[in-house]
């Protein structure tokens, strides 16, 4: 059997990787209800800080863990299993894992913009900040659920 | 485009907006290498080995070459559009700019999702070939 980067631990790593989601799509969900409340002329700014550096450490680490467990996913579950018998779950997690991918500038946009702006006196920077955190939590609900989909199907 | 430094208000709607070509950057950089032949990082996980290749040569994953390739043009991006918008402070202070940098941030990642979303969604993958210690776990 070849020697996968990680190999031994993957089952760990995608463990922890799940549960890093868990608290992401969590944070990202509350995220989202504190940037409508931006819309509507409600900001809670501490709060929204606080789903802010939750939802960037915690897509971090989610990140950070898949990236860990990729090789042995690649050969083991995709190479051997899901290109042969189920291609679609192959194609949604390549979806996936791309869309989580460029999910990455708007988290920290969204991070940093939580910091310095004030949405009193800026309402434009308001409705900017609420897109992103929109389109975050969609990529986020998205790879949470594709990853379910596609762990069912098989796991490592 | 003025030589005045924005005022200290200004301070995060210039980081916004950089972070906005930032986010542009990253999706470009990101969907290039896939719609054009572009050399990437590749890592073969059976061998253990990386390689700078357009083409792999066997079962090899492109992601973290990409993933790199991306945030090497964020940064550049980034930096490029912190310089600019620090100086051009009628920009900076005007909402149709910002709402522009947004929605050109959103759609350049919008655009990214869809050509993956779409070249993905039809992809016949190729299942690598079964070894003899193989049994299905």
């Amino acid at each position: 059997m070849p020697e996968i980067f990680l190999d031994d631990y993957a089952r760990l790593l995608v463990v922890l990787h799940a549960a890093a989601a868990i608290v992401l799509i969590g944070a990202c969900t509350h995220h989202a209800v504190i940037a409508f409340g931006y819309l509507r002329g409600r900001p809670r700014l501490r709060l929204g800080r606080v789903y802010a550096a939750t939802g960037l450490v915690a897509y971090a680490v989610t990140f950070v863990l898949g990236l860990l467990a990729y090789p042995t996913f690649r050969y083991h579950v995709r190479g051997l299993y899901l290109d042969r018998h189920a291609p679609w779950a192959s194609n949604l997690f390549d979806i996936k894992e791309n869309f989580a991918a460029l999910g990455l500038p708007l988290v920290i946009t969204t991070f940093v913009l939580s910091r310095v702006m004030s949405p009193k006196d800026d309402p434009t920077l308001a409705r900017a900040y609420a897109a992103t955190v929109f389109l975050t939590t969609a990529i986020v609900w998205f790879a949470v659920f594709a990853g379910l989909v596609i762990t069912a199907t098989k796991g490592v | 485009m003025t030589g005045a430094r924005p005022a200290h208000g200004d301070r995060g709607r210039v980081v916004y907006l950089a972070l906005c070509v930032a986010t542009i950057g990253f999706a470009l950089g990101f969907v290039y290498p896939a719609i054009t032949p572009q050399a990437v990082l590749w890592y073969y996980p059976l061998e253990g080995r990386w390689a700078y290749e357009i083409e792999p040569t066997g079962l090899a994953m492109d992601f973290y070459g990409r993933t790199l390739l991306a945030l090497a043009a964020a940064a550049v991006s980034f930096a490029g559009g912190y310089v600019v918008f620090r100086r051009w402070r009628r920009a900076v202070a005007h909402p149709t700019v910002l709402g522009l940098f947004t929605a050109w941030a959103i759609t350049a990642t919008l655009f990214a999702m869809l050509n993956f979303g779409w070249t993905l969604y039809f992809r016949t993958p190729v299942p690598a070939p079964l070894p003899d210690w193989y049994v299905p776990r």
